[in-house]
């Protein structure tokens, strides 16, 4: 037990140590210095102020409003700025800071759980593997700022580990809060039930129980979001109204017209076309060889089904500009990598993933339009 | 090019889909994992066999009419038998192309399964690459219904494979690898034509 709760620390350690290094590189670079205060706001301006942070601050400060400019951030689901909300109680923190420590725990849950998860069925090695994978992923360096990518990964992962060890209540409670968190999360009802009907149908013989029931919290989380839409606005899904609006004019389409719509954005936003639309083209791709690279090499369906819904999910959004952020959580790619036996290869996309990772995100810390 | 993209992220998708379908049949002994296995490559040959084809065609129109008018499908391939396509919807060539794709591949699993019930691994791998390269078959790659000419033609060599064992298999390596360069070259010829708006 020892063991484990240091090599718990460790892997914590680690993936702080990762983006704080990162973090110090760039204050170096950009603010010419390495004193507590320029870290400091660098900091605060790039990790707590830019893209959907100051949407979620608004909404841990003053709740969902139903009428006004604000009354738009009903799109965003009240997990993560709750959490703000509560520990900011304390009175430690401002609640930047809450959110920011919020994620950072959440980031080490997230790897730990990972770390835990690919172990169950293989080497240390593989799993650490899969932990760094996950650390150096190009766009991570939101997992340490007010937004819910650490949060999310944290219940996503953390539900799969339930899912994996046959707990199913758990894992409805986990999947329950993901699905507070981002929509995404209700994803997560696939790879559940699938492990309750292939467990039936396979080898396993495995008998079905009343604790499986456990695993229809995770719809409910959405269910109790759909709530909030009614209670305030009468209309359950005035969500969906808000994202057609401005400014997110969100659809959504068939992938197909979404990645074609990508490709004519990359010839039609010049300068923004290698910070968003290439990647989120390139990601698709890739995360789609990988995938098959797993049902080759015979990695758990359950993993693999949550990777191609949410791969297929994510990509139904027809104005999408963060899908580098969003595809962070799609984390059965980082175990197919980490169980692939081509030791090379796997460190030559290990090595490529950190060196984009350092790009990426000094240019994110410099106000690129990474979001 | 993007609705080309569009269509090969659409197929890539539903590839993937029918792929998990298959590796669930065989985690509960439905289907055999020599099957999952030959169904995968199945649709890599098939996605391959596209990418080449329309790599080509991008190719060929970007070298004579240069990049900024290499937009769309219908303006790489620029054949009046695809003025069709400027009645479709908008995005309706690149559903079009996804349609042809999946269904090649389905073919190519029909084929594959039955020339190797017949006379074996490697009877199939010649026959499903010959049936790809066929010139001819480019056609069934377009938007268009040549794919369920190719459909028929697959379904046929599934059931009929199993009862009459074909002989051109029998062919030595030399004669067989000559015929696959002979498909290869007329269909980039075919395919220069149709770029070129012949």
């Amino acid at each position: 037990m020892k063991k484990r709760l240091y090599t718990w620390l460790g892997i914590a350690f680690l993936v702080w140590f990762v983006h704080d290094a990162m973090l110090l590189m760039g204050c170096v670079m950009i603010r010419g210095e390495m004193s507590f205060d320029a870290f400091r706001s660098l900091l605060w301006e790039r990790l707590t102020l830019p893209g959907d942070a100051e949407r979620y601050l608004q909404i841990a400060k003053e709740g969902y409003l139903k009428e006004g400019p604000d009354a738009i951030n009903l799109v965003f689901y009240p997990l993560y700025p709750l959490l703000m909300r509560v520990f900011s109680l304390f009175g430690l923190l401002p609640m930047e800071g809450t959110g920011m420590v919020i994620s950072r725990l959440s980031l080490a849950g997230a790897s730990i759980a990972l770390y835990e998860l690919v172990k169950t069925d293989n080497d240390e090695k593989s799993a650490f593997f899969s932990v760094l994978m996950m650390a150096v992923y190009p766009f991570s360096m939101f997992t340490v700022g007010v937004y819910t990518e650490s949060l999310f990964l944290f219940l996503t992962i953390g539900c799969m580990l339930m899912i994996r060890k046959d707990k199913m209540v758990f894992a409805g409670i986990m999947g329950f809060l993901a699905a507070l968190t981002r929509v995404q999360g209700m994803l997560l009802i696939f790879p559940a039930v699938y492990r309750i009907v292939a467990g039936r149908l396979g080898d396993e013989q495995r008998k079905l129980r009343w604790t499986d029931l456990g695993v229809l919290m995770i719809p409910m989380g959405f269910a109790v979001y759909l709530m909030i839409n009614a209670s305030l606005h009468g209309n359950a899904f005035q969500f969906l109204l808000y994202e057609e609006g401005e400014p997110w004019y969100q659809t959504s389409r068939w992938l197909g017209e979404n990645i074609a719509l990508q490709y004519r954005q990359v010839q039609e936003f010049k300068g923004l076309e290698w910070v968003i639309y290439i990647p989120q083209l390139v990601l698709y791709f890739t995360a789609l060889a990988v995938l098959f690279l797993g049902i080759r090499n015979g990695v758990r369906m359950e993993y693999l089904l949550y990777g191609a819904v949410y791969l297929g999910f994510t990509y139904l959004s027809g104005w999408m500009i963060s899908g580098g952020r969003y595809m962070l959580c799609c984390f059965p790619c980082f175990i197919v990598l980490s169980q692939w036996k081509r030791e090379g290869l796997r460190i030559g996309i290990m090595v490529l993933s950190a060196g984009l990772f350092v790009v990426y995100s000094l240019l994110f810390l410099m106000g690129y339009a990474i979001m | 090019m993007a609705d080309i993209m569009g269509a090969a992220a659409g197929y890539g998708m539903i590839s993937l889909v029918l792929m998990l379908i298959a590796a669930f049949l065989t985690e509960i002994h439905k289907l055999k994992r020599e099957t999952l296995r030959d169904t995968g490559r199945v649709f890599l040959c098939c996605g391959l066999f596209a990418a080449a084809q329309y790599g080509m065609m991008v190719l060929i129109r970007v070298v004579l009419y240069g990049m900024e008018n290499t937009s769309g499908f219908m303006d790489i391939v620029n054949h009046p038998d695809f003025s069709w396509l400027y009645d479709m919807p908008e995005n309706g060539s690149m559903y079009a192309i996804t349609l042809s794709f999946a269904f090649m591949a389905v073919c190519g699993c029909f084929l594959f399964q039955g020339l190797k019930g017949a006379g074996g691994k490697e009877e199939a791998d010649k026959g499903l690459i010959t049936f790809y390269l066929l010139p001819g078959m480019g056609w069934a790659f377009m938007p268009g219904w040549g794919f369920l000419i190719a459909l028929v033609i697959s379904v046929a060599v599934f059931v009929l494979m199993k009862l009459v064992r074909p002989v051109l298999w029998k062919m030595p390596g030399w004669l067989y690898g000559g015929f696959c360069v002979l498909f290869a070259m007329l269909r980039c010829f075919m395919l220069f034509r149709w770029t070129m708006g012949v």
